[in-house]
């Protein structure tokens, strides 16, 4: 009964310590009755091969084993859906603009390299690193909720008010989105202008690249003034008409074919002064990230505000609505 | 139809699972220990591979429904499971549920059938 013995120190090692001894007591009594029964049948002993023919009908002893544990999840059904939430958002706001911006730098500026939360990003490992980084401290930290089995607390406190309102029609357009679209064209536009002085760090100065002066100046300043304009009568009228979702998607398109030259005409921004070559550094990487997310929330939009044209509804997914930022 | 095994075998699974549960209380009227109950069971038509049927065994125990004793018989040693007082009273409240459910789906299957003849009948 050497095979036997074998097995069932196999299915204990996979069992807890203090169930261990009577599972596998209670598993071997039931192993012995059964070889039993076929010995009476054929009126004489199993012979080695035929007990390991029974105990691989039993199945693998790990499988065996993981009956008797109690279900575990490392992040169960009652937090999966925000852990999912959460995976989600990350891949939205971190990893995508990332993956834009390192393109990006890979087709203009192949020596250079994107300096993320994680590290200098040098190649496209590096950027896989980076968020199986992200993806494990999620994971982590939820599995670590789940374990303090705090899950169906957190869940049973949030309600369906602060979950959010029921998005009711798809025609209305958010008036809190059109007042920051226009306050944010309106001040980039004062600024460009150079009608309001925003405070900047003492015995430094802060400029347009030569090219985005001389070249990009108007295209940008209209960019802005349409975007203003945009958000004031969309705030005062809050509807999409097909000649509204027209007007907005010339300036998507206006915007994405402006912005992307801003970000082939690297550095975008020049800083004179005490600590310049970090500060303009990380200002222009903190630009071509803000960029490229615009950039891909305008193709977003573009693409929204042609379904609109159209006569079709903007699509119910919340992941496009982000994206479009609506 | 190539996809129905999957989802027959899902259904049927979990039918099953409960229907299990019922069977081993009501098997366990009488004390048993684990290989004559599956073997008892499977005389009724209910066959239960070991590796179910003793987490089940478990479970129930673990639930005040079962007691059980290790004692020695035929010169080994073997687990014996008996219904608990709990677990007479659960076993005669889910007998009344289940006669209950049987005589819905009965209904429900001989209104489906009288329903598929009268529309072959009004098709004729």
């Amino acid at each position: 009964m050497d095979v036997l013995e074998r097995y069932l120190r196999a299915v204990k090692f996979w069992l807890p310590k203090s169930e261990r001894s009577d599972i596998a007591l209670e598993l071997s009594e039931d192993i012995r009755s059964e070889i039993e029964d076929r010995e009476k049948t054929l009126g004489r002993t199993l012979n080695v091969e035929e007990v390991r023919a029974l105990l691989r009908e039993r199945g693998n002893p790990l499988l065996v084993a993981e009956r008797y544990l109690p279900e575990r999840y490392v992040i169960g059904p009652a937090l999966y859906p925000l852990y999912a939430l959460v995976l989600r958002s990350v891949m939205l706001c971190y990893a995508v603009p990332w993956l834009c911006v390192w393109l990006v730098a890979r087709v203009f500026w192949p020596g250079s390299h994107a300096v993320t939360s994680m590290g200098p990003l040098f190649g496209l490992w590096e950027l896989v690193q980076v968020m199986a980084i992200q993806f494990g401290v999620i994971t982590l930290t939820f599995a670590a909720v789940e374990r303090n089995n705090a899950a169906a607390a957190i869940v049973e406190r949030i309600v369906p008010s602060e979950v959010g309102t029921l998005r009711k029609d798809r025609h209305r357009i958010p008036r809190a989105n059109s007042v920051l679209e226009a306050v944010f064209s309106l001040a980039f536009l004062s600024w460009w202008l150079g009608i309001a002085r925003f405070p900047a760090l003492p015995d430094t100065t802060i400029a347009p690249a030569p090219f985005v002066a001389h070249y990009l100046y108007w295209p940008l300043a209209l960019l802005f003034a349409a975007g203003a304009a945009i958000g004031i009568v969309n705030a005062l009228a809050p509807e999409w008409s097909p000649r509204r979702a027209l007007a907005r998607f010339c300036v998507d398109v206006l915007g994405i074919v402006v912005l992307v030259a801003v970000l082939a005409a690297w550095p975008f921004v020049q800083v004179t002064g005490s600590g310049s070559e970090i500060g303009m550094l990380a200002l222009n990487w903190s630009l071509a990230v803000t960029i490229a997310i615009v950039v891909l929330s305008m193709a977003v939009r573009a693409v929204v505000d042609l379904r609109r044209l159209r006569g079709q509804a903007a699509p119910d997914n919340w992941f496009v609505l982000a994206l479009a930022g609506e | 139809m190539a996809n129905d095994s999957p989802a027959f075998d899902n259904l049927r699974l979990e039918l099953r699972r409960g229907c299990l549960a019922l069977a081993a209380l009501g098997e366990l009227v009488v004390e048993r220990y684990g290989y004559t109950l599956r073997q008892t069971l499977e005389e009724h038509g209910i066959s239960i591979d070991e590796g179910t049927l003793y987490p089940l065994l478990r479970r129930l125990e673990t639930q005040g429904l079962l007691v059980s004793e290790w004692r020695e018989e035929d010169r080994r040693k073997k687990r014996f499971y008996l219904l608990s007082a709990a677990g007479r009273r659960t076993l005669e409240r889910l007998s009344a549920e289940w006669h209950a459910l049987d005589g819905s789906l009965k209904r429900i299957f001989e209104g489906e059938t009288d329903g598929r003849s009268r529309a072959l009948s009004a098709r004729r």
